[in-house]
């Protein structure tokens, strides 16, 4: 589905959703600051190793880079360096190779001299594109009596595709048996125009190399790779003259050289000769073109792009080209996120995971519960949205949401640019006193992870720019068009026991928190208050900054629980704080019905009128 | 968000022991052939033809249906058939687990690997094979004989690959097949519901 989504625009995006702002959006927007800063720009190195849960929330998601948001599963999680990642900011390597129709595993080594192709019966047709089947001569003929007289020795076999119609008789291609296809085509193949230019080329190549290497003993087949056939021009005189024996060699070489690329010319220009004399004859034969079926389309020539040939006639079958497996690394450390399970003499069709990093396994998994009313959105009407927050991991975990600051009501006729100002001075230059003001309380209710506190204050400090162009800011559209108001800025999930998972007890109402709704299992709804303060047709959607922390209260040597993060450099005790930002869309506002209706009597009136 | 409940007329739908729930406006042609894993929604005039099989006696599964599935309104299922060897017969299809069957859709396949979601109004050719975790989006028509890898989305007509779903499909699918199950709920028991009340 959301493959769907990016191809749309943004206004395009359906409603309701929760996205995820991936952590490479804040490193390519430190370093984009960094640059207006200073002019210069900065390494990636030192940007991506100041990434914390504080400086990411000091970057809320601007509405320019909605295609950039991810939903929850699409995005990986590193669990050794605790970030958010998306397809766009993870490595990916080539875990095997495979042909989509036959779903053999082709070995690397063939890939590439197999011009990664299916080396079995696999066929593409030239016209649409699809599979060709295999078809026997013996089978089309209707009657029972002819076949009964063909028999296996005389028998053909030619391709057909099921969609055209378009079979291999047209350009006269059969086969003597129905298996190893390609063995019978390649020598068909070996003599067309341009596999024999490329043969000869390959042959020429080979051989000065051959000659150079015979020439002396350092290894000139690496230097020839990168600089063509002037590997003599890159020993200096000097050498050469300090090896007497070597010198007349070269010169040797060298003559050989020019009178074999002489004669290599020389094929070229006979062939010359022949292509205008091909040329001509398609042009007489386009002069005297009837039908326009006949020719091919622009689609079909690039498929074939040595020859792009003009008529239908002329095309030839392709084999079926190979898909990739691949694996997922993590573009920090280098973890292997995703990888799927590839064992020898085993189909590629096999699908089971050795690997997956999914953050839907790692990091609080929101959903949008309900919205009170569930009605349309109007302006200056409050509405209720359940947000529901799952926790994946077996550890209770403490999260903690913050909210961008509200417009003032005052401020709401006023133009547009102010209140951008107000919100962006507000968000990135006191970020320290709401968010770290809850930091460090939080710290200080577990003295064990109270050392970690300082190390976090420095590291931000010289990451974040000092003075940020507001005008830069400015083009940047009003990022909220709501009021956001959450009651319950800290709360507490309890761990996913999958034990518990199929008992129906509800949990006993423990003194309940303001602005939680209900709590489940592993689950902890709440109540955010939405005030839609924008026009008509504008989207309701709002950032959160949702930052949780946990403590490692297990054992290092407890492996069994599957979705338990490896922390490597987290030890027993210690509390890891993980931030990122979400934005939730909850729909766009519609003009008041009482309006509505007015308007539309007003017309009818006026039609009655007319 | 969680998606709004559909209702059903409880006269409409048998529920069988294994929570299967079938129309009864469906038309299920010599259902001993045809096998049923069991919380699978089979919506009304759906034609599965059970009756296609292999000439010979006895019972053969012609249409075997896995769990949590879902055809879809006017969706017909049957049997592919080809001439082998100058014998004209039909054969087995088999679809597994977490498939969803659009409406008015024609399914013809050899067989239909797990979590496989096929949209409306698509025809799926004859002795073609979907593997696991593959979306065929709507008004697709995919040939005979084609195979359809894993995590891949067809479209068009003739159907072509599009694009790579995401590792992840595999959770996206079984939760929103198993949401459309526990979503598809008989009228009469929201009326239970309030009277217990």
């Amino acid at each position: 589905m959301e493959h769907l989504n990016k191809n749309n625009n943004k206004n395009n995006i359906p409603f309701p959703y929760v996205y995820y702002q991936c952590t490479c959006q804040v490193v390519s927007k430190i370093r984009r600051d960094i640059f207006f800063s200073t002019n210069q720009f900065p390494l990636k190195e030192p940007v991506e190793s100041e990434i914390n849960s504080t400086t990411i929330s000091h970057f809320p998601p601007t509405h320019f880079n909605h295609y950039r948001l991810k939903s929850i599963y699409n995005l990986y999680f590193c669990p050794s360096c605790c970030e958010i990642h998306c397809p766009d900011c993870v490595k990916n390597d080539f875990l095997c190779f495979y042909c989509p129709n036959c779903l053999f595993d082709v070995p690397q080594a063939s890939v590439v001299s197999e011009q990664n192709r299916c080396i079995r019966n696999c066929f593409e047709c030239p016209v649409c594109f699809n599979v060709l089947t295999v078809v026997s001569q013996k089978d089309v003929l209707p009657t029972s009596a002819s076949t009964s007289s063909i028999t296996d020795e005389q028998n053909s076999y030619y391709l057909a595709c099921n969609v055209c119609q378009w079979k291999s008789l047209e350009i006269d291609l059969s086969f003597d048996k129905s298996t190893g296809l390609y063995l019978q085509l390649q020598k068909k193949e070996s003599v067309l125009p341009h596999e024999v230019e490329f043969q000869n080329l390959r042959n020429y190549y080979d051989k000065c190399l051959r000659s150079n290497s015979n020439m002396n003993s350092i290894n000139t087949k690496r230097l020839s790779a990168l600089f063509g056939n002037s590997s003599s021009l890159l020993i200096s005189p000097s050498i050469i003259s300090h090896i007497p024996d070597l010198k007349t060699k070269l010169i040797l070489a060298k003559r050989e050289n020019n009178q074999k690329s002489d004669e290599y010319n020389k094929t070229n220009d006979n062939q010359d000769s022949t292509i205008l004399m091909e040329d001509e004859l398609e042009m007489i034969r386009l002069k005297n073109l009837e039908n326009m079926e006949e020719l091919t389309s622009l689609e079909q020539k690039l498929n074939q792009p040595e020859d792009q040939p003009k008529f239908l006639s002329h095309l030839r079958i392709h084999r079926i080209p190979l898909r990739v497996k691949l694996q997922t690394k993590c573009n920090k450390c280098e973890k292997i996120l995703i990888k799927q399970e590839i064992q020898k003499m085993k189909k590629p069709s096999n699908i089971r995971f050795a690997i997956k990093c999914f953050a839907r396994d790692y990091i609080p998994n929101i959903f949008i519960q309900q919205l009170i009313p569930n009605k349309p959105l109007y302006k200056d009407m409050p509405v209720q949205v359940l947000l529901k927050f799952v926790n994946p991991l077996s550890q209770e975990i403490q999260v903690s949401l913050t909210t961008l600051p509200n417009k003032q009501n005052e401020n709401e006729n006023k133009s547009k640019p102010k209140i951008d100002t107000d919100i962006k001075k507000s968000a990135p230059k006191s970020p320290m006193s709401p968010i770290f003001g809850r930091r460090t309380s939080s710290l200080m209710a577990s003295p064990k992870a109270r050392k970690r506190g300082p190390s976090l204050k420095i590291s931000t400090a010289p990451i974040i720019p000092t003075k940020i162009k507001e005008e830069q800011y400015k083009k940047s559209e009003g990022v909220s068009s709501c009021n956001v108001t959450v009651l319950a800025k800290n709360f507490k999930i309890p761990a996913y026991d999958p034990l518990k998972e199929f008992e129906n007890e509800t949990e006993p109402t423990e003194q309940k928190q303001v602005g939680i709704f209900e709590k489940k299992k592993n689950s902890v709804s709440i109540v955010v208050e939405v005030r839609p303060t924008g026009n008509v047709n504008d989207r309701v959607e709002f950032p959160i900054l949702v930052t949780y922390s946990f403590v490692n209260d297990q054992k290092e040597v407890d492996n069994e629980t599957p979705i338990s993060p490896n922390y490597a450099e987290l030890s027993h005790g210690v509390q890891k704080f993980v931030s990122f930002w979400t934005v939730i869309g909850i729909g766009k506002i519609v003009e008041e019905n009482i309006d509505n209706n007015k308007d539309n009597k007003n017309k009818e009136n006026k039609n009655k009128k007319k | 968000m969680e998606e709004e409940i559909i209702y059903y007329d409880k006269s409409e739908y048998i529920e069988t022991d294994s929570g299967n729930k079938i129309s009864r406006k469906s038309v299920i042609s010599v259902p001993q052939n045809i096998v049923l894993g069991g919380k699978t929604i089979i919506q009304q005039n759906c034609i599965i033809r059970g009756d296609l099989r292999r000439k010979g006696s006895g019972y053969a599964v012609v249409i075997g249906i896995g769990k949590y599935c879902l055809l879809g309104e006017d969706s017909i299922i049957r049997p592919p058939y080809k001439i082998y060897k100058g014998v004209f017969s039909y054969y087995p299809m088999k679809i597994s687990d977490y498939v969803h069957i659009g409406q008015r859709t024609i399914v013809e396949a050899a067989r239909i690997g797990q979590y496989v979601i096929i949209g409306n109004d698509c025809v799926i050719g004859r002795f073609s094979v979907i593997k696991e975790y593959c979306r065929i989006l709507d008004n697709t028509v995919i040939p005979p004989n084609t195979v359809i890898p894993s995590f891949s989305v067809y479209g068009g007509n003739p159907g072509r690959f599009i694009s790579e779903l995401p590792e992840s499909s595999q959770i996206i699918f079984e939760q929103k097949a198993k949401q459309y199950y526990d979503r598809f709920i008989a009228k009469i028991e929201e009326d239970d519901k309030k009277t217990s009340n």
